[in-house]
Parts: structure tokens; C-alpha cells; sequence
């Protein structure tokens, strides 16, 4: 396909059930091919078995750009089988992962797996908050009760209860332009979407 | 909870009667869509009804069991699937041909707690939901249940703007394109063979099957496959259908003004097989989705 230049924003997936079931992530920002992903609400998904990562964020993989103002609100883990509940890795070509709220994630059985946030000079996150964070019944009010490794390029990051009060989301700024890696993807389909 | 949709008028039902099984009484309608002879084979795992209604099982295949990360794994497991469409309260009837130890049915949510005699299992639906049922903890040969709300403002096969597929087997595994404007109807009872790529403001919808199937999957990644259903441009909206067995990413959307999604369920095996990818839009929504991918 031709790159479109185009954002990926104001997005909302609601009332639904994901089971992911050994390769890839359940809940997946990656692989951008748009100046951002912007202004995304999840809110009241079902992920009834996880072999692979429950939340990944990974900007930008190919192309610059940044992830912000994402809320998961009402997540549920029902069995999770793999070893790494969130990543956040803030690697590649200046992208930045900001400004993420997730409200009411719970794991309800499976393993407690650890989580990784990492950041680097071109690619920071920052501002992430987990509110009402909750293993197997038990409330993660700090990386440490989560087993989050917090390393690099990452600042305000934190774990609340549904008493605190959310971050103010940041302004969204104009897009620029970029190109668009999908045609390696798409097999016999690329270039011959019809109009 | 989605509002229940009301009783369909006489005329529809008996347009339906040619197509579908259809039944009501105080409470409730159910629609059944039995299965077309010469597709995907139907599952003696399970037999299922809907208000004493047999709704008909298919086999679905799903990745073999997690050892360790594959990204292209090289056989496949058999599981289950039905899917009828109902408003008011149903009442759903499961029988194993397996005994039953235990049986939990997912999304937990719905704290559907069913009754269990000898390797049936029973219980009610009073909204439209899509399940998991594993039986003594099997997430391998489950049966997936999808219990849609009923139809509404179903095209007419005539439509010139319609790509209407009516209930049987169609197509060879190439890919479908779709022009500008147009909706793809595949109905209850339907199996479609192939991929659809549609330009802008198309819509994909009904309760039937489209099937990666009978599309190769020539390398693991890359361009091993083909997109089961690639959206560019425009308003796109897919509504209701079943997708399978996809060769490689699922649902595709791409530079869209309004994209809507709502009701679809899909169950894939084959690496790179990721379920729904919002590449770029200005505007989304999606709800009430099922997704059982192998990314």
C-alpha cells in the first residue's frame, strides 16, 4: 500500500474478548507506521488465555512517532500462561511512549508474570500510571510488589489506588508526515486495494 | 449489555425458513443456521442446542499445544464452534462426548455457573455474548459459542450494491476485491473461501464464515500469506461474521476516516496470524469482539 501519512487515533475497543495463544501480544502497540497512536481508550476486554505478552507497548519499531494518551480501563487476565505481563520499550527511531493510563487490570488466574519498562535516549517513557493494579486479588501499589524492571530512559512511573487522582493527558500537537513499511507485510494484497 | 432486538416480522420469518431454522416463543427467538454440506466438517465433540434447537457444531482448528515460543507452528489442534442468534432469554444445552469433571465457561464476567448432568451441560443466556466452554480444562478442544443478537436490515440479495454469498460453500481461496461502496453480505450458513480487500466505505458483514482455508501459507512471515480482510479508505464497517483459519494477518485496516467493528469473532493457527490491526485511522470503534489469534 501506499503510505498514508495518516494517524492512528481516536480509537476505542470496548466489550470484547481477546485470546492470545503463543505468538505476538495480546494488547499490541508496535510496529508503527504513523506519525502517532494517539487518543486510544481499551476499556472492559476479556483476555481469556495469554501465551504471549498481555500489554505491549514498543514505539517505534521502524518508523519515528509516539504513543500517548492510551487508557486501558476494565482489563482482565483470566489465565496467564507466559512469563512477561507489560513491556514498555521505548526503543527505535525517536519514539516516545507517554501518557498512559491503566485503570482496573486484573490478573484472575495463571502466573504472575514480571514486567519490563525500558527507555532510551530516542525513545523515553514516561508518565505512565497503573491504577487499581491487581494479581490474583492482591493490589501492586509499586514496581517492586509487581516485579517491574524499570531501567533507561523512563520517568514518573506509578502504581495508585482508585483513590488518586489520573494525570491530566497531554495536549495532542499537529502530525508530520511519514512512510508506511506494510508492504512487506501484505503479501499478494499490497498495491491492489481498489479505490 | 446490548438492547435485545425485537421479534422479526412474519414475512421475515418466513424469508428466513429458507435459509435458517427459526423459532420463538414468549420470550424469545433463535435463529439457527445449519451448516452447509462440503465445508469445514462439523465436530463430534460437541452437540449443541439453542431452546431445543440443534445448532450445528464445526470443527476449528487452533494452535497445538504452548511449549515454548514457534512462530509458525507446524500442526494444528481440532477445537469447536457454533453460533446462533437469539433475543430474550435462551436456553443453551452442551453435550460433551467427553465425561465431564469440570467445566468453566469464559469470559468469567458473565459468571455463567452452568448445570452439569452426567456430560451435559445447561444454562441461559439473556444477552448476546461469544464463550469459551472448556471442558475439565481444556483450552485446546473448547467449544467457542457464539450467541449473536438477531439480524437486522439484512440486504437484499438483488441489491446491485450487495456482493450477496447465501447460505453453501463458495469460492477457491483467491482474494476478493471489493469496489468502492459496495457491502459484502455473507449469510448465516455461508463459507466463503478467501480474502477481501475493499476500498473505501465498504462494509463486510452478516453471521457467516470467511475461511483462510484454501489459502496457502507459502513461508512463515513476510509475504506468506495473504490478509484474510484488508479495509483501506473511507468509512469501512464489518459487522457479524465468523473469520477462520486466516494465512496470515486477520483483519487489516488501513487510512480510515470511520472505521466500525462490531460482533465479529475469528479463530486462527497459522503464524503471523494477528488478529486486528488498526494501522491507521483517524477514527475507530470497535466492540463486542472475539479474537483467538497466533500472532
Amino acid at each position: 500500500m501506499a503510505p498514508t501519512g495518516r494517524s492512528t487515533e481516536n480509537i476505542v475497543i470496548q466489550d470484547s474478548v481477546n485470546w492470545g495463544d503463543g505468538a505476538g501480544h495480546s494488547i499490541a502497540f508496535m510496529e508503527q507506521s504513523t506519525p502517532y497512536i494517539r487518543n486510544v481508550q481499551l476499556k472492559n476486554i476479556d483476555i481469556l488465555h495469554s501465551y504471549v505478552p498481555a500489554v505491549f507497548f514498543s514505539c517505534c519499531d521502524l518508523f519515528p512517532g509516539e504513543q500517548y494518551n492510551i487508557t486501558l480501563d476494565d482489563v482482565r487476565v483470566e489465565d496467564m500462561k507466559t512469563t512477561e505481563m507489560f513491556e514498555f520499550s521505548g526503543r527505535g527511531n525517536s519514539g516516545h511512549i507517554r501518557d498512559v493510563n491503566i485503570n482496573n487490570f486484573s490478573l484472575l488466574g495463571g502466573n504472575i508474570a514480571p514486567s519490563n519498562i525500558s527507555g532510551t535516549d530516542s525513545g523515553s517513557v514516561s508518565n505512565i500510571t497503573f491504577n487499581n493494579l491487581k494479581y490474583l486479588g492482591r493490589n501492586i501499589l509499586s514496581a517492586s510488589e509487581g516485579q517491574f524492571n524499570i531501567s533507561g530512559n523512563t520517568s514518573n512511573i506509578n502504581f495508585t489506588s482508585s483513590d488518586s487522582v489520573l494525570p491530566t493527558p497531554t495536549p495532542t500537537p499537529s502530525s508530520p508526515r511519514c512512510t508506511n513499511f506494510w508492504d512487506s507485510t501484505l503479501g499478494e494484497q499490497q498495491n491492489t486495494l481498489p479505490d | 449489555m446490548r438492547k435485545n432486538v425485537s421479534l422479526p416480522s412474519a414475512a421475515l420469518a418466513l424469508y428466513l425458513s429458507f435459509f435458517a431454522v427459526f423459532t420463538s416463543h414468549a420470550n424469545a427467538s433463535v435463529v439457527t443456521y445449519p451448516a452447509p454440506s462440503g465445508g469445514i466438517p462439523l465436530s463430534n465433540d460437541f452437540t449443541v442446542t439453542a431452546d431445543g434447537l440443534r445448532v450445528d457444531v464445526y470443527q476449528v482448528k487452533v494452535p497445538p499445544q504452548y511449549v515454548g515460543y514457534d512462530p509458525c507452528p507446524s500442526s494444528y489442534e481440532i477445537a469447536s464452534m457454533a453460533y446462533f442468534d437469539f433475543s430474550g432469554t435462551v436456553d443453551v444445552q452442551i453435550t460433551s462426548a467427553i465425561p465431564i469433571s469440570n467445566v468453566v465457561v469464559r469470559p468469567l464476567r458473565y459468571n455463567i455457573q452452568p448445570n452439569i448432568s452426567g456430560n451435559t451441560i445447561s444454562f441461559s443466556l439473556s444477552q448476546p455474548g461469544n464463550l469459551s466452554i472448556e471442558i475439565n480444562g481444556d483450552d485446546r478442544h473448547n467449544l467457542h459459542l457464539f450467541a449473536n443478537p438477531i439480524e437486522v436490515n439484512k440486504p437484499s440479495p438483488s441489491d446491485p450494491n450487495v456482493i450477496y454469498y447465501g447460505p453453501g460453500v463458495h469460492g477457491d481461496g483467491s482474494s476478493i476485491g471489493v469496489q468502492a461502496g459496495k457491502t459484502v453480505y455473507i449469510a448465516g450458513g455461508a463459507i466463503v473461501y478467501g480474502s477481501v480487500y475493499a476500498g473505501n466505505n465498504t462494509t463486510i458483514r452478516g453471521r457467516g464464515i470467511i475461511s483462510g482455508g484454501k489459502t496457502p501459507k507459502r513461508t512463515c512471515i513476510g509475504d506468506g500469506g495473504t490478509v484474510l480482510i484488508a479495509l483501506k479508505g473511507g468509512t469501512l464497517n464489518l459487522e457479524g461474521i465468523i473469520a477462520l483459519d486466516t494465512s496470515s494477518w486477520t483483519f487489516l485496516v488501513s487510512d480510515a476516516d470511520n472505521f466500525t467493528m462490531d460482533n465479529v469473532k475469528s479463530i486462527g493457527w497459522r503464524g503471523n496470524g494477528d488478529g486486528l490491526a488498526i494501522i491507521s485511522a483517524t477514527q475507530a470503534t470497535v466492540k463486542n469482539i472475539f479474537v483467538r489469534f497466533y500472532g
